[in-house]
């Protein structure tokens, strides 16, 4: 009997440890199935309201809950916490949300981390569990329509939203783009704006002003063939060996070709290939550009192992004075810019300005660029809150949309974190700032800070502690784009309404394929140049581009696209 | 006279007094690439070191290799400043205590059943637990799983999933089998012993080479992994050190490389302040690793002997 009970301990100890791996392995193949079908959407519109409805449009016509109403808001996290940047779901902001809006309306605001290295992934997971928060909010217009697809997100009434959220539907009707909100046929998204949002001027190129000097202009010349003669003269020179640098593809937009486009566009060749986020190869515009960056190559302006180079190399090579440009996002602080004085004293910067509209017929190359909208951040509905959540997150985009809240949450304490300067916020400090000024929860409405004047706008991004004053070149820039997007010459890509499933399919391969296919043109002899872009366009039409087309092709003429602005 | 006899090529004499008296070509070739190897491990630590308390500007034009340039402590006092960090540490330090003891528990509880030959079905038990090596759930199912255990942004599911480990177990199961004779067992039967005290005076303290080299890859398995708090965890406080470093690293790539992109610019944290946390992170393990790293390779040889 006793050798019965050891034996029986034995057993138990090893099959107590079984059957925990057995019930995991139920429950886990239960949970595979569950996330196989798509997450459940609400039936019922974001338009109805358990609160009494007040005629009267905005705060002065909303009443508080009477039970608490959770409400959960996204914010990034972008991992910093250590960096002097506050927990994002609670620090002095998200506390002083709570107590100006929250405990006035009795709305419990939560706010969810979303990793921003992994945004589509972190929502996966989020409503897997059938807890999203109750708004979704992103840039990027096609993770919106992604989401609608997945039934994350749920239509929403537009009487409902003007009634409640007046202010905020102000600002997205004042953007020229209202029609975005509807996709497929109903309403789905309200979004935040974004000032001059047809202009890049946030984004600058440095060059080397003092080799351009040398090289004997008085300023970067304005069209494409005497820009390559000022770098061949410059590495005549011995400036510099390689003037254009180069590296490897890095991130979404690389190789723009507007620069290349025949205008006006064929509409359905722009739509169906000129988007932002893969490569256009096989076009006669890429074609143009690749052309020129052979070139280049050939002429030894482009250092030959650019293959191997990384966007932090490339930044290194100009501070280094082994390249002749740096282009990044314009702010008070670039520590670029600060490190090339430290190392070259002597050194003269200057900031590419685009000169309005200009072509090169030798190139077929003008100044055309990538326009964009006036929209921020994309918002919509979770399928899985209740009218009140939907009702207060409506209220809660209104409250933030408010100028005085907006302000204080872009600018932060007066004598803490800015100042006035005649009349105007000047920022002092972003200590408690978090990043960028809290612009991950103003996103919602406002993609960035913007005082209403173009010119102080640009003064405010215009780089300081730095030799020279950047600031009017940074106004030059911005009217010169202005010319060119008065002129028709800087289109905004095709916005589809319904997810291109083929984009989600090949896109990382097309990503992939065309840094190879773009290092061989490159490197290729330029007699050679023709046929090996004939020959890499088919095959890169076979690794899936002909599909992305023939899909966005058929969404096109299904209405589901936007259509191009003459 | 001594007798002299040659051992691959070093002479030895009969008293056991061993002196290299020849220096071969494969000696030399053995030494570099050991070298090399050791290098390769050495210098991206130094090249790091010499960043983290190197001045902005030189690290950004690249021109800190192995020697810090401007040198400068503005980075370490900035992490101990700020304080998050530390505090990160002593929880890491804490989830891993906790994780490894647990761990230590139901590897033993498993192995030593499994290594008595008495047990029937130990053969089926064992391929059993074998399985989880192979075959995953998969993000999604695990995820709503954890969710109803109430394990999301929980301590716990930093500790409780991962505590079972079938290689940990196998390795143990192997030891226990090969190391403990069934006749051991049978005379403390014989003095009346139960399984229990066979196990905790017998077995366990007859083990001690195994439970330190299995505590060891609990432990440095724990103080690895931090894929588990990118899903799993969202409060800042419950993140472990090794995750926030990964997200400052990441957070920094994609400040690179989203060029003209619809999201707004983002500030990203300095490279130097990258490697002095690197370094702040990573200094107390190579502090204590020499001294536990005898019993990596115990573990290894543990783990080469047939079960």
């Amino acid at each position: 009997m006793k050798k019965f009970l050891q034996k029986a301990l034995a057993v138990a100890l090893a099959s107590a440890m079984v059957v925990g791996m057995t019930a995991c392995g139920d429950k886990t193949g239960t949970s595979a199935s569950a996330s196989a079908s798509k997450t459940s959407v609400s039936a019922s519109k974001a338009d109805d309201s358990t609160s009494a409805a007040s005629t009267e449009a905005g705060i002065a016509g909303w009443t508080k809950f009477d039970n608490t109403v959770d409400l959960k808001i996204p914010v990034y996290d972008r991992g910093e916490g250590s960096n002097g940047v506050k927990d994002v779901v609670n620090n002095d902001w998200t506390k002083w949300v709570q107590e100006q809006f929250g405990d006035a309306w009795n709305i419990k605001v939560t706010y969810v981390p979303i990793t921003r290295s992994d945004v589509l992934t972190t929502y996966a997971l989020l409503a897997a569990d059938k807890n999203l928060p109750t708004i979704c909010a992103e840039y990027d217009y096609p993770k919106m329509t992604q989401w609608i697809n997945d039934g994350y997100l749920v239509p929403y009434d537009v009487e409902w939203f003007k009634q409640i959220a007046p202010t905020y539907y102000s600002r997205m009707e004042n953007s020229g783009v209202i029609n975005l909100t509807n996709v497929g046929g109903e309403d789905y998204l309200a979004f935040g704006t974004r000032a001059y949002g047809f202009s890049t001027y946030t984004w600058a190129t440095f060059y080397r002003l003092d080799w351009v000097k040398a090289a004997g202009y008085d300023k970067f010349p304005e069209k494409l063939s005497d820009q390559i003669e000022c770098y061949k003269k410059i590495k005549e020179l011995g400036l510099c060996e390689y003037p254009l640098g180069g590296t490897r593809v890095t991130g979404a937009g690389v190789d723009q070709n507007h620069g290349y486009r025949d205008y006006p566009q064929d509409e359905v060749l722009w739509a169906t290939t000129g988007d932002y986020n893969i490569p256009a190869l096989g076009t006669e515009a890429q074609k143009r550009l690749l052309k020129v960056v052979n070139e280049e190559y050939n002429l030894g302006l482009i250092d030959p192992e650019f293959y191997t180079k990384e966007a932090a190399d490339a930044q290194s090579d100009f501070v280094n004075g082994k390249s002749f440009v740096y282009s990044c996002y314009l702010s008070s602080t670039i520590a670029p810019l600060e490190s090339f004085y430290a190392e070259n004293p002597n050194g003269e910067v200057g900031l590419m300005v685009c000169p309005g509209y200009v072509t090169d017929d030798k190139y077929n190359w003008s100044t055309s660029y990538r326009a964009g909208l006036n929209v921020g951040a994309y918002v919509g509905f979770s399928s899985m809150a209740s009218d009140d959540e939907k009702k207060a997150a409506a209220m809660y985009l209104e409250w933030l949309a408010q100028p005085e809240n907006l302000f204080t949450f872009q600018w932060g304490i007066e004598g803490k974190n800015f100042e006035y300067k005649d009349g105007d916020p000047v920022a002092i400090s972003t200590e408690g700032m978090g990043h960028n000024s809290n612009v991950d929860y103003w996103m919602l409405v406002e993609a960035i800070k913007s005082i209403g004047d173009i010119n102080k706008d640009c003064a405010a991004i215009s780089p300081q502690n730095l030799p020279v004053d950047f600031t009017a070149d940074i106004i030059a820039n911005y009217n010169g784009q202005l010319e060119v997007y008065n002129q028709g010459k800087a289109n905004v890509d095709c916005y589809f309404s319904s997810a291109i499933e083929a984009e989600a399919e090949y896109a990382q391969t097309l990503y992939s394929k065309y840094e190879e296919y773009r290092t061989q043109l490159t490197k290729c002899a330029p007699e050679e140049f023709d046929a090996l872009y004939e020959e890499l366009s088919q095959k890169y039409l076979k690794d899936g581009y002909q599909a992305v087309i023939d899909g966005r092709k058929a969404a096109f003429e299904a209405g589901n696209g936007t259509h191009l602005s003459k | 006279m001594k007798k002299e006899e040659v051992v691959r090529g070093a002479e030895v004499n009969s008293e056991g007094n061993r002196a290299i008296v020849k220096f071969r070509i494969s000696d030399f070739v053995m030494m570099f690439v050991i070298t090399l190897l050791s290098l390769s491990c050495i210098l991206p630590f130094i090249h790091i070191a010499a960043k983290s308390i190197s001045s902005n500007n030189k690290v950004i034009a690249k021109a800190v290799y192995f020697w810090p340039k401007e040198a400068t402590l503005e980075a370490y006092k900035s992490i101990f400043a700020d304080g998050s960090l530390g505090k990160s540490m002593i929880y890491s330090v804490i989830v891993t205590l906790i994780f490894t003891a647990l761990g230590m528990v139901v590897c033993i509880c498993g192995a030593y059943p499994l290594s008595r030959v008495r047990l029937r079905g130990r053969k089926w038990l064992t391929f059993l637990l074998m399985v989880p090596m192979y075959f995953g759930a998969g993000l999604i199912p695990t995820y709503l799983l954890y969710s109803d255990y109430k394990l999301l942004d929980n301590m716990w599911v930093l500790i409780l999933p991962l505590v079972y480990s079938a290689y940990n177990l196998l390795i143990m199961k192997t030891f226990f089998m090969s190391s403990i004779p069934d006749s051991l067992e049978e005379s403390a039967f014989l003095d009346g012993a139960s399984n229990i005290q066979i196990l905790l005076k017998i077995v366990l303290p007859l083990s001690k080479p195994i439970l330190a080299t299995i505590s060891l890859f609990y432990a440095v398995g724990r103080w690895n992994t931090y894929s588990d708090n990118m899903y799993f965890i969202r409060s800042e406080k419950l993140k472990m050190v090794q995750y926030k470093l990964y997200q400052m690293v990441a957070s920094a790539a994609e400040a690179q490389t989203t060029a003209m992109s619809d999201a707004a610019a983002v500030t990203s944290t300095p490279e130097v302040l990258q490697a002095a946390s690197v370094m702040f992170i990573t200094i107390p393990i190579i502090c204590i690793y020499p001294f536990l790293q005898k019993y990596f390779v115990k573990g290894t040889m543990v783990g080469a002997v047939k079960g």
